[in-house]
């Protein structure tokens, strides 16, 4: 060595400390937001209005009114409703149809949208916080933040979750429209969507879209506080609603405790017959619907 | 936090307008057509006509018939008339038309049930109370027959409901709502049932949403517990009788108005383990960085090597 | 004897320094070859990067694929050096000599595969800063990185602080040989070793730390792993033994793969004399006793579930053990675990190449047995939809054979710049050795203490041309 042993000295000594330093601190930079989050310094997502009671939204499904759409002769509304009114990218379905075997070997029409649960795995396992629940029990998506690992589309028991693989296409002007995790238009790549039980339409007071689109009338948007429900045509007392069809939730077993319930039936109010054979059509996408941000109905109801 | 507190609830009780008779004041219950009357007796093998008659018309092949016309007035008495089976009472129940007769005994054999026969269709009445062995054998099945039959059907007899609270409220208990229905002659309607309703509003969407259902007393009065849930000051509730097919339909309201908002009615429950689950990502960081901090131990221990070559100098 | 010990120290020198100095032809072949892998994984990378996730075979019923199963199955392989290293160390079995720095590398190296792997299979890698921003300690992801980034810095300390002895000889004896910068880095790494007691002492200390401490992190690590998948509620990956399956299965293909590299080594550098028969006995006893754990671990996950063979898992069981992965599954079982057990259990067939060959069976097994826990538990879905399909494309393949690649290339490297024995260590054992066979009449080589000392100045430097 040529340099002075004090020069070599410091300069080693420099080198290593900054390598404990800044071992230590990659350890700990993830662990400190985290812990800021539990102070809560970092601000709440979602709005709150404090004057009003907190809702408590929930969702029921009256299964005796559902028939699948079969006998309209129509897709399903209720993903048509959904694709139309999010622009749902395609090979998307939000909202899901399909058949149910009864214990006795009978078809039931279950529509399935995200159960939008109080103890959200799919929540607990993200790394990155990039989905949450609010405080009015609905789940979002931030998909500014989500960095598209599919944890919690492994973690999720309904399977609810999709992904957008590849770019996912959007409607004209949709690249200026002011992206929100309610609204989650533009789209984007490499990010998780699923249904938010239209978060920003129950935030204006209106029925989701399916409910909106059901011909049937079948879907409910509740409020637990309130105690209520409707589906666009009549108004119940959701508690005695629920218990007096004895109302069911979805793999309740696993302790996930979905706010979406299911009142059981197999459309027999519209006529639907236990024998009935015809599947429902696939579901036309928003394109095909010709839905634009102005109208996203594009003419359909 | 907002809960009922100090505020008591002020239920101002602007009793609504009251009944109203399904078209014209016409009255007279006693003016109609002549009753059909039909006489079943309790036996011990079922039911038995007595006497058989062209509505009584009895076994047919295994069914016990009853049959009138629709819109005419029916009296329908049960008759206890056990040969064995002393100890029996029975209730009898007319499913559809939602009636139910006092209590058969020994002691009290009889019961009438008086009603207007408007709905047509097959209706099953039977024991419902008590029956014993004869929870199945006391089954019949009275058939209205469609379309009038007779001069002009019965006329349906006006009722009046009027619906308050209870005298006295606990700011935070639910409120007492007492419904009284009393028919034309002031007499009180027993075993009627009726339906509670309030207006309610929600994503758009008006209509009544029913809150409960009660059946009056002896006395025509019935009781409802009602725990507002809505957030709304002013609720009108409602209580509508729809006439058992002997009555006219008839409603009542009241509004209540409300001084703060009231509790939730539902709040989420805690997940679990909620010690466990505060603590446990410090406890994870702390593992960490006591972890790495054991590097730092060792990197320092290579500094020290490093430092040891410079102190003793040169190679 | 001195002479004997000197004879036998230059011939190891000689052997291992030998790749340091020159370069044959064939290391310039392999490492095209390798160049030619990883080019072709860059290339695949910017078509993911430009098309997206779209341009995998993944959708959106089986949503991971080959990328965490090469994640799983590298994080099993850098078992290797823990155990080796760290546990025999603990429990003194001089065999481990020849065998330390190679485990070691082992270990450092498949955690850089590993953690690049899911770095692969991102949606969004644009992002990934925010793992650091909003990173959530209740989440199994987060958990991984804490635990391989942990792992990874122990790991990589562990083989530094072996290394310095090392780089110090390095230092002192290739000074002619190598370019100027070679020596700067030499002399930068080896923290101006002079085998002084002082500086032994704090090496030691610092050894002896590490050593206990990265057992309990390999451990964690494999836990954390199988955590990603035992912590959903999905049929095959919903069971409580996932942590220690994970990891004995670690245990299982590290060892594996160690015997695989001993071979590749031995032959390449001709290290006979140093990887001797002996070693691949040992390690294939071990291999057999690992194997033996797996089976069990198998065994006791499928029998509670096809006993109760509840809703999903009947449905998966069906198709694992008869249905469209059957092949996979019973191959992996009779070809990845059977067999090489029995290869080694049988004495006439526990020879060094037929080892090599079970070894490699254990690590195919063994990436079979990751494929086969990620993607059917997938491709069953959670309501009753249709199964998921999942074709991996060429861009998965050619990332997986890259990082393959990537894993033989650090190896390649490193042997270039390190010895792949570690020369004091074996210094140190034949030290130990000659004093315990001449316990009384030891000659004193300069500097040798009451305790088996390590590789001293003197000595290093007597042997310097």
């Amino acid at each position: 060595m040529d340099q002075g042993p004090g020069k070599a000295r410091v300069n080693r000594r420099q080198f290593l400390k900054l390598l404990g330093t800044v071992g230590a601190a990659a350890a700990a930079a993830p662990l400190l937001p985290s812990l800021l989050t539990k102070v809560g310094v970092v601000a709440a997502q979602g709005s709150a209005d404090e004057s009003a009671p907190r809702r408590q939204w929930a969702m029921v499904f009256d299964l005796r009114k559902c028939e699948g759409c079969v006998t309209t002769d129509k897709p399903p509304q209720c993903i048509e409703g959904c694709n139309t009114e999010h622009f749902v990218p395609k090979g998307q379905e939000w909202i899901r149809v399909f058949e149910m075997e009864g214990a006795a070997g009978h078809a039931s029409f279950f529509p399935r949208p995200c159960m939008q649960c109080e103890n959200p795995p799919c929540v607990n396992v993200c790394p990155v916080g990039a989905t949450y629940r609010t405080e009015e029990g609905i789940t979002l998506i931030n998909h500014e933040r989500c960095i598209g690992c599919r944890m919690c589309m492994a973690a999720c028991p309904y399977g609810v979750r999709v992904f957008n693989w590849g770019d996912p296409e959007n409607p004209a002007g949709a690249t200026f429209a002011s992206y929100s995790p309610q609204y989650p238009v533009p789209h984007r790549r490499g990010t998780v969507e699923k249904c938010m039980l239209c978060a920003h339409r129950v935030k204006d007071g209106k029925l989701p879209a399916c409910a909106e689109a059901c011909p049937m009338y079948a879907i409910y948007l509740g409020d637990f506080t309130q105690d209520i429900a409707t589906n666009g045509k009549e108004v119940v007392k959701l508690s005695t609603f629920l218990a007096d069809h004895s109302a069911f939730r979805l793999k309740e077993d696993l302790g996930t405790r979905p706010r979406v319930w299911y009142i059981p039936g197999h459309g027999q109010e519209y006529g639907h017959d236990i024998n009935e054979t015809r599947q429902p059509k696939p579901a036309r996408t928003w394109q095909e619907l010709g839905a634009t941000l102005e109208s996203p109905h594009g003419g359909h109801k | 936090m907002s809960r009922w507190g100090i505020a008591a609830l002020t239920a101002t009780a602007l009793l609504g307008a009251l009944t109203l008779a399904v078209g014209a004041p016409q009255l007279a219950y006693a003016q109609g057509p002549e009753p059909v009357k039909i006489r079943v007796e309790t036996v011990d093998s079922g039911f038995q006509c007595a006497p058989v008659s062209k509505n009584c018309l009895g076994e047919q092949s295994g069914d016990f018939v009853i049959e009138v016309a629709q819109g005419s007035l029916v009296e329908l008495t049960f008759v206890w008339a056990h040969v064995g089976y002393f100890q029996e009472e029975h209730v009898m129940i007319l499913e559809g038309y939602k009636l139910e007769t006092d209590k058969l005994t020994r002691e009290h054999p009889e019961a009438t049930l008086k009603f207007i026969a408007d709905k047509a269709g097959g209706f099953t009445f039977k024991c419902d109370l008590d029956c014993d062995v004869h929870d199945y054998l006391q089954r019949g099945h009275l058939k209205v027959g469609r379309g009038g039959g007779g001069g002009g059907a019965a006329v349906f007899t006006p009722t009046a409901l009027s619906l308050t609270p209870s005298s006295w409220v606990t700011a935070g208990d639910p409120v007492s709502l007492t419904a009284v229905l009393k028919d034309a002659k002031g007499a009180p309607v027993p075993k009627a049932e009726v339906r509670f309703y309030v207006d309610a509003s929600f994503v758009g969407t008006k209509g009544k949403m029913a809150i409960g259902t009660a059946k009056t007393d002896a006395n025509g009065v019935a009781f409802l517990d009602y725990r507002p849930t809505l957030a709304t000051r002013q609720q009108v509730i409602m209580a509508a009788f729809e006439g058992m097919g002997v009555y006219a339909e008839s409603q009542g309201s009241i509004e209540l108005q409300e001084v703060g908002v009231p509790p939730a009615a539902y709040t989420t429950a805690p997940i679990g383990l909620e010690v466990i689950r505060h603590w446990a990502p410090t406890a994870l960081a702390a593992a960490v960085l006591s972890v790495w901090s054991v590097f730092g131990f060792v990197l320092y221990q290579a500094i020290g090597i490093a430092r040891v070559s410079t102190r003793g100098g040169e190679k | 004897m001195n002479v004997q010990a000197e004879a036998r120290s230059e011939r190891l020198e000689e052997r291992v320094y030998r790749p340091l100095t020159h370069t044959s032809r064939g290391w310039y072949l392999w490492l095209g070859l390798l160049a030619l892998l990883t080019t072709v994984g860059f290339f695949a990378y910017a078509t993911q990067l430009q098309k997206g996730l779209a341009s995998t075979g993944m959708r959106d019923t089986v949503i991971w694929g080959l990328y965490i199963s090469n994640f799983v199955f590298f994080s099993g392989v850098s078992m290797a050096g823990t155990f080796i290293s760290a546990i025999l160390r603990i429990t003194g079995a001089e065999w481990r000599r020849p065998l330390t720095r190679m485990s070691e590398l082992t270990t450092v190296s498949a955690l850089l595969m590993c953690g690049l792997m899911p770095m692969m299979d991102l949606g969004r890698p644009d992002r990934i800063w925010h793992l650091l921003r909003y990173g959530r300690l209740q989440s199994p992801v987060v958990w991984d990185i804490l635990a391989i980034t942990t792992y990874l810095t122990a790991s990589a300390i562990y083989l530094y602080l072996f290394l310095i002895p090392d780089s110090a000889a390095l230092r002192d004896r290739l000074g002619g040989k190598v370019s100027g910068l070679r020596h700067k880095v030499y002399t930068l790494l080896a923290l101006g070793w002079q085998g002084r007691p002082e500086q032994r002492r704090r090496l030691e200390r610092g050894a002896a730390v590490m050593m206990l401490l990265i057992i309990p992190i390999g451990v964690t690590v494999h836990s954390v792993v199988s955590w990603i998948f035992g912590m959903t509620y999905r049929a095959g990956w919903n069971s409580t033994i996932f942590a220690p399956y994970f990891a004995v299965g670690a245990l299982y293909s590290g060892v594996a793969m160690l015997i695989v590299l001993m071979f590749v080594f031995r032959r390449v550098y001709r290290l006979e004399e140093y990887f001797t028969e002996k070693h691949f006995r040992y390690l294939g006893y071990m291999l057999a006793a690992f194997g033996v754990l797996y089976l069990y671990f198998t065994f006791a996950e499928y029998l509670t579930v096809a006993y109760k063979l509840q809703g999903g898992e009947k449905l998966l069981l069906e198709e694992l053990l008869l249905g469209r992965y059957s092949l996979l599954v019973w191959g992996g079982f009779f070809g990845g675990q059977i067999l090489p057990i029995l290869l080694v259990a049988l004495p006439w067939t526990r020879t060094i190449p037929v080892l090599f060959a079970a070894s490699v069976l254990v690590n195919i097994g063994m990436w079979i047995k990751r494929f086969v826990i990620v993607v059917p538990s997938l491709s069953l879905p959670q309501l009753p939809y249709e199964w998921g399909v999942y074709t991996p494309t060429w861009v998965e393949m050619a990332i997986t054979a890259a990082s393959f690649g990537g894993f033989a290339l650090v190896f390649t490297l490193f042997t270039k710049l390190f010895p792949i024995i570690s020369v004091w260590e074996m210094k140190e054992g034949w030290e130990k050795e000659g004093l315990r066979a001449l316990p009384a009449t030891a000659p004193a080589t300069g500097g040798l203490a009451a305790r088996p000392a390590l590789l001293t100045s003197e000595s290093g430097g007597a042997s310097h041309e």
